[in-house]
This record gives structure tokens, sequence and C-alpha cells, in this order.
């Protein structure tokens, strides 16, 4: 399970997506996924950097 | 004289109403400049001739007899290789889905058989409607991508193979193909056609897309596919207007509101500057052109397009990607990953992200009366190794919000510019009412060179 808090640093959070990688692929794998690690780790700091309104739902079918 | 493959679907339909023009004379028409373009092209995957031409008989002897089932009576239509069509196979352009035959119609393709069509083949879609590239080549230049993911489908409609052809969008997999084939591409609401039947990517983004080459036609297959359907969560209640009788009241000069914040950003120079030349275009013919500001959401719409995208392609995934992994291109098998690797927390967290971010883009698109764009920030690659970038759509896949691309020019190599119209959720209708009003202000008619 991937351990992610809301104030990672991009580098935490592509350290965390990678073992993760390597725990369900091997290693091999997680080296090959290293540029999209390092996207989705980006996409994923970003994402933290917003805090939603308390009182906001996810919108699912729109 | 044109030849019947080069009438657009309304000018079609009408001749065949008003019977000067057979069925079978269009469907053969079709079927001998599938012949002669698609060897190079790579356009199509699945044509069953003797099926198109017998249900192209059959609308003939019904039209003789004044009997019309619908908008689309004799009219063939294209449908990329992810829509369910019974009995015939809907590979996905994958080797995970090679041997998938379904065991009944899309809705979409149910509604346009009952409107008269006929399903002219099965159009090339790069894998799993994703971003590993597909062989469909660009008819404007070989050289070029013809973007993705509904290649083939905007790739037919620009070489006259068929006139009107289904796509989809999850990010950008319409808009984008149809500006860099030079060809109108209209993404309706969420949930204004349904996905029943549809291979998906992603649940809550994945659009039904239309590909054509004029407005009028665009609004005609919206016509033909929109309203609620009990099998597909995420259709809409709403009602469905008449979308010709919506585009005559619209016709007219709008208020166009421009951001230039990150579209200029992003777009190249040439992009830029031909996105202000049609504003200005249209400000002469009397549109009014006001600058607006994207909401703060704005800026985090694209990562939260990708989270969302990814997690839901790994759900549907997972059990393939267990013993088939090795079958998927590099590109969408990496993107399920990335979507397994992503905690639910995050997943849920975009979610909430997006629905304010719907939230924020109604309330900016209600100050004018539609938003323009460029539809990419550069025309399409040189590379064909990509299916081109997806920035400047994918927001508004993402909120959900209806959009339609409309070609405006040509690039100094050559190659389709185009904008980016968005406007209101359920307003289709004055949307491409205004597309039309553009469309035929600017003017702007064309075809690839080599295949015009």
């Amino acid at each position: 399970m991937v351990n992610m808090k809301p104030n990672d640093s991009v580098y935490d959070i592509a350290v965390e997506l990678r073992a993760q990688a390597a725990r369900l692929w091997g290693e091999q794998r997680a080296t090959e996924l290293e540029s999209y690690i390092q996207t989705t780790a980006f996409q994923l700091w970003e994402l933290g950097q917003v805090t939603p309104h308390r009182d906001l739902e996810p919108g699912f079918y729109q | 004289m044109p030849q019947p493959y080069q009438l657009t679907v309304s000018e079609a339909a009408q001749q065949i109403k008003d019977k000067q023009l057979s069925p079978v004379e269009l469907a053969q028409s079709q079927l001998e400049r599938i012949d002669a373009t698609d060897k190079e092209l790579q356009a199509w995957v699945t044509i069953d001739r003797e099926e198109v031409l017998t249900t192209a008989k059959q609308m003939e002897d019904e039209a003789k007899e004044g009997k019309s089932r619908g908008l689309l009576h004799g009219v063939a239509v294209g449908l990329k290789d992810i829509f369910y069509t019974a009995g015939m196979k809907t590979a996905a352009g994958s080797k995970v889905y090679a041997d998938f035959v379904p065991d009944f119609d899309a809705t979409t393709v149910r509604k346009i058989k009952e409107a008269g069509g006929i399903i002219l083949g099965k159009a090339v879609t790069t894998e799993f409607a994703t971003s590993d590239p597909s062989p469909t080549y660009n008819p404007w230049n070989l050289e070029h991508t013809p973007g993705g993911s509904s290649s083939g489908s905007s790739v037919a409609v620009a070489s006259k193979t068929v006139g009107a052809a289904l796509g989809s969008q999850t990010g950008g997999s319409t808009c984008r193909p149809a500006a860099y084939n030079g060809i109108v591409g209209l993404k309706a609401t969420y949930g204004r056609i349904s996905r029943y039947g549809v291979v998906p990517v992603s649940w809550s983004l994945d659009h039904v897309g239309i590909l054509v080459r004029t407005v009028d036609d665009a609004a005609l297959m919206l016509q033909v596919m929109s309203g609620e359907d009990e099998n597909d969560p995420g259709s809409a209640s709403e009602p469905v207007p008449d979308f010709r009788q919506q585009i005559a009241e619209h016709n007219r000069p709008p208020r166009i509101g421009i951001p230039s914040q990150y579209y200029q950003d992003k777009s190249t120079p040439e992009v830029w500057a031909h996105t202000q030349a049609v504003a200005k275009q249209l400000a002469a013919a009397g549109a009014e052109i006001v600058g607006i500001g994207l909401p703060d959401s704005f800026s985090t719409a694209h990562s939260v397009q990708r989270i969302v995208m990814n997690v839901e392609c790994a759900a549907y995934h997972e059990q393939f990607h267990v013993n088939q992994a090795e079958d998927y291109g590099p590109r969408v098998r990496a993107g399920m990953e990335m979507g397994m690797l992503i905690p639910a927390t995050k997943y849920l967290q975009a979610m909430r992200l997006r629905r304010q971010f719907r939230q924020d883009m109604v309330q900016m698109v209600q100050q004018v009366d539609v938003v323009l764009t460029p539809t990419t920030p550069a025309p399409a690659p040189r590379d064909r190794n990509t299916t081109g970038d997806a920035s400047f759509q994918a927001p508004w896949t993402s909120c959900g919000l209806p959009t339609v691309t409309i070609p405006t020019g040509l690039s100094e190599d050559g190659m389709p510019l185009a904008v980016q119209l968005g406007g209101l959720p359920f307003e289709e209708g004055k949307l491409l009412g205004i597309a039309k009003w553009c469309e035929t202000t600017l003017g702007v008619q064309f075809s690839p060179p080599n295949y015009s």
C-alpha cells in the first residue's frame, strides 16, 4: 500500500510510487516506469497543493 | 457534379429523400473511395461489404416507396472500433480484445440504425482509445501524426471515405484529431449521448464524439444519438431539443470570451497569432470579443484528469493485466499501472476538485455566449510516434462541458489549424449555432490536397 501524506514533496511521492511498483512488478519494471512515476508524482503533488472545501463531495457522473 | 462520396451527411440524406441519390450508389462510391485511399491511409480496420450493400439495397427499396426510417435513411456512418456491433468484431485496436465479437449493439449504434443509417465499418483506434499511436496516416502529410485516439474516424472523414464517424473523448481524442485533420469535431455534454456498449477508458470521463465535415452534420448526428439511456449510469435525463432549430436561432454574432492566460503561454506563436486573426475576423463580422480569466481550479485540471483516467482505466483492465500485461502497448500499460499505484484517497480528492472545477467553469462560461481557444497548442506534429498534445481539450472533458472544434486555416507548412468553442452544459444547440455562424463567417472549406 502506498503511504502518502498531503504535504509530501514530488521526490517523496516518487519514492513511494517506485517502491510500490517494485513490490508489485519487480525492480526491472519499476525502472522501466521511471518517467511515468515522475509524471504521476508531480500530478499527485499538484493535487495536494489544493485543499477542497470541507463540504465539497466528489462528483462522479456530472 | 460531385461524386456521391463527396457529399456531406446532410446533403446525402436530403438527396436520398428527394430520390436524387440511391443509397446503393452512395455506399458503392464510398467503398470504392476506401479502395482507392486506404492502402495508404489505413483508416479502416473492418468492413463487411456484403452487409453494407445489402442494407443499402433495403434502404433504397424503402426510399423508392417513399418510406423513411429517420434522419439518416440510407446514409453510411463509420464507427471507431470501440463501439459494440452485434456480430462484428470490436477489437479496440488491441491484442487483448482481438477476437471480441459483441452480441449487442451500442446504444449509439442502435440509434443510428433506427434512424436509417448504415454501418459502413469500423475505423482504426489507438489501443483501447489511449495514447499508443495507431498505424493510420494523416492525409494532409503522411509524415505528421493524425492524432488520436479517434485517428481512423478522423482520417476517414477528412479523406471523404465517409461523411460522419463516431469517435470518443476521454482527454482530447475527438477534438484533437479533428483539428489535426481539418474537420469538425463535437464532444457533447457528459451524459448527453449514451456510452453503453462503448469499450471504456474511464467511465466518468468518456464521451462519445462526432466527427464530420460541417457543423450542420454535427447537429444531425447529435439529434440522432442524444437522449437518456437507462443502461448508462452517467446518462442525463435532460430533454432533447430540436438542435437544428436551435442552430437557426443562434446563428448570429455572439459574445465570445477568449482566455489568454495558459492558452497563449502554451501555444506556438503561429497558433496564437492565428487565433487572434480569427477573433479579429469574427469581430469584424459583428462578434463581441472579450478577454476572460480562467478559474484558479484550471491550474490543476489536467493533473486531476490524468489521475482519474489512470485509476479508472486500471480498474477496468485489472483482471486482464494479471495474465496479459505483455499484450498491452507500452503507454496504455504504463498508464494503467500508474492508476494501480494511486491511493483511493487521492482518486477521491481528484473527484472532489473536479466537481469544483466544473462549477467554476460553468461560472466562467456564463459571462459570455461561448469561450474560444485554439483547439491544440500546435498543428499536427511531424512525428508519428505521438498522438499530440491533449492539454487544451482535456480540461473541457474533465468538466463535462460541450466543445466543438472547427477548421480555421492552414499553418505555414500546410497543416490544418482550428479553434475550439466551449459552451454551457446541455446548451449544444446554442454552441452549434454559434459554431455555424463562425464557420460561415470564416468561410474555410478545404480538403487534403491529395485527397480532395
